[in-house]
């Protein structure tokens, strides 16, 4: 797999894989599209991030693997009371990695995207946000 | 790159735990240098910061928030200070973070987690002591110290429901008290279970965390020697319910092969014990939880752990329920006959001792083929077989009394 030229070096890491999951990421609005898609870095090339994982891990999708988890986040954190997309990795999509909550276990995971890969392609049906009350 | 305010009067400020994170942490708890505790969100972000909203939180309020007593939306809502701070904080560092007080009157809900969204982690709201003191104390005040900890599941914080927690410790009171009785009954004279309740009586001192936990201490001493009837009686106790833990943790063992300890033990005690002991596994195992025992005693011999788990309390009540059927009890009572029918085979006898204790039930045919005095008024030695009914709904034991023997008690003269 090719990486992205701005990637730090042994990015992505060693402890990642290649495997055939569902997934879910946040969108912005509900619609599927490329700028969705972007990384951290890609988002906010200025935003310094001194440790080279944090440089790495910014440099990931971040996707959940657990439906609940994503209806978790639209419910208790405003940022991300968004749509969310499903989508499924195959081996050819990237390589992953669990990465939970800190203090939490929950199915966060990292995506590292190859440079031939379109990620919004593996997308398809939309989870839309619960109505504030 | 900031995810926390710097040179605010909030204060300076670390993260104690995160709860939920996408892409970097998105709802956490920090804590100032000067202790005061934040619970804070992410609003929004754009290219130069982000937006958070926090609120300060007590220490109980904390642990409310953090154990799921107060959900996330009312957390930050209903602030203690009735209001709330709206942090940007840039990415870059050379640049300073902005605070800006709120009215949580004026919070709206798109700034807030959705009403009903609570986090629910385990959280000590108690101190939890080390059991290693229990031996130290027990000698300051030279007596039993018992810590009876039990682990509620459905419980976050260190707090346990009154019903199944009274419960417990009333059956335990009893089943020690039932041991003492099986101890001392031969060498205490007058009113024996009223000196022998007093005996074995233990008192509710602390309660600390890890778990629930209260210490129970004995209300009587030890005597010069480090003895007490309540020692012997723990002790008992202590090696029965190791003896149930035998028993689960054996391999090739089956319900239906019984574990030699416990039932040596069980059968030693007695019936009336057997029915005190299977009050205190029901109440266990109602309570679905796990008993820790820790015990300090005087005594250089005695004290230690030991861990009735809710598995091998319903193995232990499934063996005793067996036991009891298959063995009655029988009782020598000294007593006043006070009724009898011979044609309806019933009696009920006084206990000269224990006036509170009187036994009804059946004749046996034997007695009354026999040519037996049977005197109202009169003062007997009277042998009692006594069988345990188990309601098969409610589990309430209820003892039945069968009159096997009769022996005139006379009164000597010269």
């Amino acid at each position: 797999m090719e990486w992205s030229k701005h990637f730090p070096k042994s990015c992505p890491p060693d402890d990642t894989e290649c495997k055939t999951i569902q997934v879910y990421r946040f969108l912005d609005d509900n619609q599927i599209k490329p700028e969705h898609f972007l990384t951290v870095r890609e988002r906010f090339p200025r935003r310094p991030f001194p440790e080279t994982e944090k440089e790495c891990r910014a440099c990931s999708l971040s996707v959940f693997t657990n439906r609940e988890d994503v209806i978790r986040l639209q419910r208790t954190v405003p940022r991300w009371r968004k749509p969310a997309a499903a989508g499924q990795l195959e081996e050819t999509s990237g390589k992953v990695k669990h990465t939970p909550s800190p203090d939490t276990n929950n199915s966060h995971h990292s995506w590292w995207v190859p440079i031939d890969v379109k990620p919004w392609a593996l997308f398809h049906e939309i989870i839309e946000p619960p109505k504030s009350a | 790159m900031n995810l926390l305010p710097s040179f605010t009067h909030l204060g300076k400020l670390n993260i104690v735990e995160v709860y939920e994170a996408y892409d970097e942490p998105c709802l956490f708890a920090c804590q100032n240098a000067s202790g005061q505790i934040y619970i804070a969100v992410l609003i929004d972000e754009n290219e130069d910061f982000k937006k958070w909203l926090y609120t300060a939180l007590s220490k109980e309020r904390f642990e409310y928030v953090r154990s799921g007593g107060v959900d996330l939306h009312n957390g930050f809502k209903l602030a203690e200070d009735c209001v709330s701070y709206v942090v940007k904080v840039p990415f870059l560092e050379e640049e300073n973070s902005a605070v800006e007080v709120i009215r949580c009157e004026e919070l709206s809900e798109d700034m807030l987690p959705l009403p009903g969204e609570f986090i629910s982690l385990a959280t000590q709201t108690l101190p939890i002591l080390p059991s290693e003191e229990l031996e130290q104390r027990a000698l300051s005040l030279w007596r039993e110290i018992l810590r009876f900890k039990v682990k509620f599941p459905e419980y976050t914080r260190n707090e346990a429901p009154i019903k199944l927690w009274g419960n417990m410790l009333s059956s335990l009171q009893e089943v020690i008290e039932s041991i003492g009785f099986q101890i001392g009954r031969e060498t205490i004279k007058g009113s024996v279970r009223k000196i022998i309740a007093q005996q074995t009586e233990l008192l509710a001192t602390a309660t600390s965390g890890g778990s629930y936990s209260v210490d129970l201490v004995a209300a009587t001493n030890a005597n010069v020697l480090r003895d007490s009837l309540v020692g012997e009686s723990l002790y008992i106790f202590f090696d029965l319910v190791r003896a149930s833990n035998t028993r689960i943790n054996t391999e090739n063992q089956n319900t239906d092969s019984s574990n030699e300890d416990f039932t040596t033990i069980v059968n030693t005690l007695g019936r009336q014990f057997a029915s005190k002991y299977r009050v205190f596994l029901n109440s266990v195992a109602d309570a679905e939880s796990d008993i820790n025992l820790d015990w300090g005693s005087p005594h250089p011999e005695r004290g230690g752990s030991a861990t009735l788990t809710y598995i091998n309390a319903i193995n232990s009540l499934y063996l005793i329920n067996k036991m009891e059927i298959a063995a009655p009890e029988i009782r020598e009572v000294t007593g006043i006959l006070v009724g009898g029918n011979i044609e309806s085979k019933r009696f009920e006898i006084r206990d000269i001792y224990e006036e509170s204790n009187k036994y009804k039930g059946e004749i046996a045919d034997s007695l009354l083929a026999s040519d037996v005095d049977m005197t109202l008024e009169n003062i007997y030695k009277a042998t009692i077989e006594e069988t345990i009914e188990v309601n098969k709904v409610t589990r309430e034991p209820k003892p039945k009394y069968k009159l096997v023997n009769l022996e005139r008690l006379r009164l000597e003269t010269e």
